[in-house]
């Protein structure tokens, strides 16, 4: 699993490649550091490459909205794959994000 | 004499003695079938020829001689019988000479009676020789006085002459033969011869008579002297005694064998009676010729008319039973005749006598020969036994066997010269042979030793991985010489088998170094790459900076991910490996060694299960039979597309078999190299079984997968399944204070039980408190959204409490 982040347009985009599961959360969680050292824009999650998801991932996306909200931006899910789309929705994380393909 | 045409079984023991550079005596059995001595087979030879043509030259000469000696005998005998006659004529004639001067003396003193006595008896003391008397016979009446008769006679008797006048009328001479013949023959008559017995011993006796003339020329009466055969007797018998008794070689001191075969000297008077015989009882009672006419031929007929004609000659006649040679002659002014008989058996032997001598001669002249031959060609031969000795010396490895001293230059001199320098050269290429065979062995041994390291470094014990039921593998590796230059390697990390084979250019120790280097690439570069186009360019780039020399090797690298099946591989030059029967698809790389700059591409192929893949080297399909005929990759591609279901052992058995087979006797042209791979995933377990700790929850997302092989579902459904049983797993490690976790998943038509089995705390997913979806998630307490995720996940949750402490989740998922 790998994670990049770039600031582009105003945005600071996380792309996340591969499977956040349980044993890629420790490194995920690593990764998405330079998030929280932010608060001026909002942040996109690029999941276009993003395959799997399990509950320790959707923590740590939990606690990214939590956190970009709180300095009153948006976060947003880009690129959501359908069968991870399900997960999320059917885990009711869905409603939390805004969506953009 | 020995007949060398026999071939028999000889064990010979020949003593060689001492020669002058020799400081042993040596003594050589020969055991040799039909040994024959050389000298002995030359002399016997030449011996044998020798005396085959002695045989014919004696035979001719026996035939020439026997002719030569008869005609030599016959002239002995007809020259003794010459001989004889001349001696007994000579006498006769002795007789006539003195009956003659008598007679002249006695017609001067007729005067008076007693006068004749007196002439007489003084003749007779003169003339000794065989006269036994002498008288004178008148005629009637010339002495009136005396009488009618008037026969003065003289004779010896004792040591004294004795005269008498024998006349009277019992003793008329006018009748006898003497005196009536003697009338009529004025030159003489020899009566024939007849016993005298009237004084002392019976004599034979024949009388010479002639007549004697008065002085008026008229015939007054008749002179006569008795002459005693017995001295001519005498005579001839001591001739024959010496013709008997005296032969060629041998004297004999007497006369022996039977009297009809001696030579015999006799006299034969008119009529044909024996007058003188050597046995005396003969004399005058048989009758020579009556003896020689009983087998009535024309010679015996002839003889007799010859005889009494007169003549000389010789005949064969029988005499006395005996075949003889006569020769017969006349006694000179008798009517006698003088035959030496010569019997043909006293003649030939005589012959054989000389033939006998002249044979034992040439024989021992031939034994001789044969010594002296037999000795000198032994001799020269020597020799050779000396070098047959040498070579047996050379045959044992002594090379410094002693040759034999020869100063003859001839062609046995040539021989040990050949031979000495033989044995010279022999000793200097032995020597060279050792040192080389030393090497050699030395270097076999050292190639032995590398093939076992060789041997050793293949990867040889299977199964290789005996606790992973889903990976069979089998390979066999046959080099065509000691070492090979093919190599194979495999080896499992990170539940991906690493594999790969090869084969390097060129045959031997060179082929079988560089193979050892690329293997040992082989696994250090995998430590590090993940991708088998990784790897071969990192062998390629090491190869070409290391090595200048002209080497490359083929190769394959394949990467079987034995979670998914899925095979990332690199081929650089190699054969197409086969799956299932089916060549893989392969991109033309170079081989590696090749070029260093190459850029290699990478393949991936994903396997079904229960897929074969054979790789192979291309010793199998290039291996050729007697014909020169390949075994073609079509036969190999063939016989793997028809051997899917077997176990790679079996698949490479039967490779192994076919090329046997196609070969037969032809020799192994390279290195066969064959590695069968078979990936049975459903052949692994659906059960995993995971210490409940963190790391653990890795070991949970290839179980999924297999899970998946085995129970294929929608892509989005295995990917839920997955969450929810990871999901699971992560709340028993987290919560549950549990040792161990086991999963085992049964796969039913429609549905999909994953059981989740812990010996930790008890709890219940399925009674637990229902996380509320209404609320925001944010605004949820934390926790509960594994079970969210559980349920929502899959089509059916279960729980089960055991009484042994275990807490049993069943996930269910519809398929």
């Amino acid at each position: 699993m790998n994670i990049t982040i770039d600031f582009q347009n105003g945005q600071l985009v996380a792309a996340i490649i591969g499977d956040l599961d349980n044993a890629a959360s420790t490194v995920a969680e690593r990764s998405l550091a330079p998030i929280y050292e932010r608060s001026d824009c909002d942040v996109v999650i690029d999941c276009s490459q993003l395959d799997y998801i399990s509950s320790s991932g959707l923590r740590i996306l939990l606690n990214i909205y939590k956190h970009v909200r709180a300095h009153k931006h948006e976060t947003f899910l880009k690129g959501l794959k359908s069968d991870v789309a399900e997960v999320f929705n059917l885990s009711g994380f869905l409603q939390l994000f805004k969506t953009i393909d | 004499m020995q007949t060398p045409f026999i071939i028999f079984y000889v064990k010979k023991s020949i003593l060689i003695p001492c020669f002058s550079d020799y400081s042993y005596l040596c003594s050589i059995e020969y055991e040799m079938n039909g040994y024959q001595s050389f000298s002995k087979r030359l002399t016997t030879r030449i011996v044998l020829t020798l005396t085959l043509v002695l045989i014919i030259v004696i035979a001719g000469i026996t035939i020439i001689a026997s002719r030569f000696i008869g005609t030599m005998t016959e002239a002995y005998f007809e020259h003794l019988a010459d001989i004889e006659n001349e001696s007994v004529e000579k006498r006769l004639h002795n007789m006539q000479v003195a009956v003659q001067i008598t007679i002249d003396e006695v017609e001067k003193e007729m005067s008076h009676p007693d006068s004749v006595y007196k002439v007489l008896s003084r003749k007779l003391q003169l003339n000794t020789e065989g006269i036994i008397g002498i008288g004178v016979g008148f005629e009637p009446n010339f002495y009136p006085e005396i009488g009618r008769w008037f026969e003065a006679y003289t004779m010896r008797l004792n040591d004294s002459v004795v005269s008498r006048q024998i006349g009277s009328a019992s003793h008329d001479y006018f009748t006898q033969e003497w005196y009536v013949e003697g009338m009529n023959h004025d030159n003489g008559y020899w009566t024939n011869a007849y016993f005298f017995k009237e004084v002392g011993e019976p004599v034979m006796m024949c009388t010479y008579a002639k007549p004697i003339h008065d002085a008026r020329g008229r015939k007054v009466g008749v002179y006569a002297g008795d002459l005693s055969l017995n001295m001519l007797h005498d005579y001839l018998l001591s001739k024959d005694l010496k013709a008997n008794t005296e032969g060629v070689i041998r004297v004999s001191p007497e006369l022996e064998g039977d009297p009809h075969q001696w030579v015999r000297s006799v006299i034969v008077g008119k009529n044909g009676y024996y007058l003188s015989h050597p046995d005396k009882e003969r004399m005058l009672r048989d009758n020579f010729y009556e003896i020689i006419t009983q087998k009535s031929d024309t010679v015996a007929d002839r003889v007799v008319s010859d005889m009494k004609a007169g003549r000389k000659g010789t005949a064969e006649l029988v005499v006395d039973g005996v075949s003889s040679t006569v020769f017969y002659s006349p006694l000179e002014q008798s009517d006698m005749s003088l035959l030496v008989i010569l019997p043909k058996p006293r003649y030939y032997a005589v012959v054989a006598e000389f033939c006998l001598f002249l044979s034992s001669f040439l024989f021992v002249g031939l034994l001789a020969v044969y010594i002296i031959c037999r000795h000198t060609i032994r001799r020269s031969t020597r020799p050779l036994q000396v070098l047959a000795n040498s070579a047996d010396e050379v045959a044992k490895g002594n090379f410094n066997a002693p040759l034999p001293d020869i100063h003859y230059r001839d062609e046995i001199g040539l021989l040990r010269d050949s031979f000495g320098n033989m044995q010279h050269s022999l000793r200097q290429y032995i020597d060279e042979l050792k040192t080389t065979t030393a090497e050699k062995s030395a270097f076999e041994r050292e190639l032995n030793v590398a093939r076992g390291i060789q041997m050793s470094m293949l990867p040889n014990t299977f199964p290789p991985f005996p606790e992973r039921a889903d990976i069979d593998i089998y390979a066999s590796q046959t080099p065509a010489r000691d070492v090979g230059g093919d190599l194979y390697d495999y080896f499992l990390r990170d539940n991906r088998l690493f594999f790969c084979i090869g084969d390097v250019s060129g045959k031997g120790m060179p082929a079988a170094l560089f193979m050892a280097v690329i293997r040992a690439m082989f696994r250090s570069e995998t430590r590090r790459a993940d991708r088998a186009v990784a790897i071969m360019d990192a062998m390629n780039r090491n190869l070409s900076e290391e090595y200048t020399a002209n080497y490359f090797a083929t190769m394959f690298v394949g990467i079987l991910d034995l979670t998914t099946g899925t095979l990332d591989y690199c081929n650089a030059g190699h054969e197409a490996p086969l799956v299932s029967g089916e060549p893989l698809p392969v991109k033309p790389n170079l081989p590696i060694g090749a070029l260093d700059e190459w850029n290699y591409e990478g393949q991936h192929m994903q396997l079904k299960p229960d897929a074969m893949l054979f790789l192979y080297t291309d010793g199998i399909s290039e291996a050729k039979n007697s014909t020169m005929q390949l075994l073609g990759r079509q036969t190999v591609i063939h016989l793997a597309a028809e051997n899917t279901d077997v176990t790679a052992q079996e698949l490479v058995h039967q490779m192994e078999a076919a090329v046997h087979h196609h070969a037969g006797d032809a020799d192994q042209n390279d290195d066969i190299t064959l590695l069968a791979i078979k990936w049975n995933p459903s052949q692994l377990p659906l059960t995993l079984s995971i210490k409940a700790e963190e790391e653990a929850i890795d070991l949970v997302k290839p179980y999924m997968a297999r899970v998946n092989l085995q129970a294929p579902i929608e892509e989005k459904e295995a990917k839920h399944l997955r969450l929810a049983v990871e999901e699971a797993v992560i709340n028993v490690i987290n919560y549950g204070k549990a040792t161990t976790i086991l999963l085992n998943t049964i796969v039913t038509g429609d549905a999909i039980h994953i059981t989740i089995d812990d010996d930790g705390t008890p709890f219940d997913p399925t009674i637990a408190v229902p996380t509320n979806l209404s609320i925001p998630a944010d605004q949820r307490p934390p926790g509960g959204l594994g079970i969210i995720l559980m349920r929502q996940m899959t089509d059916g949750l279960t729980y089960q409490r055991t009484d042994d402490g275990h807490n049993i989740l069943t996930l269910i998922k519809k398929r």
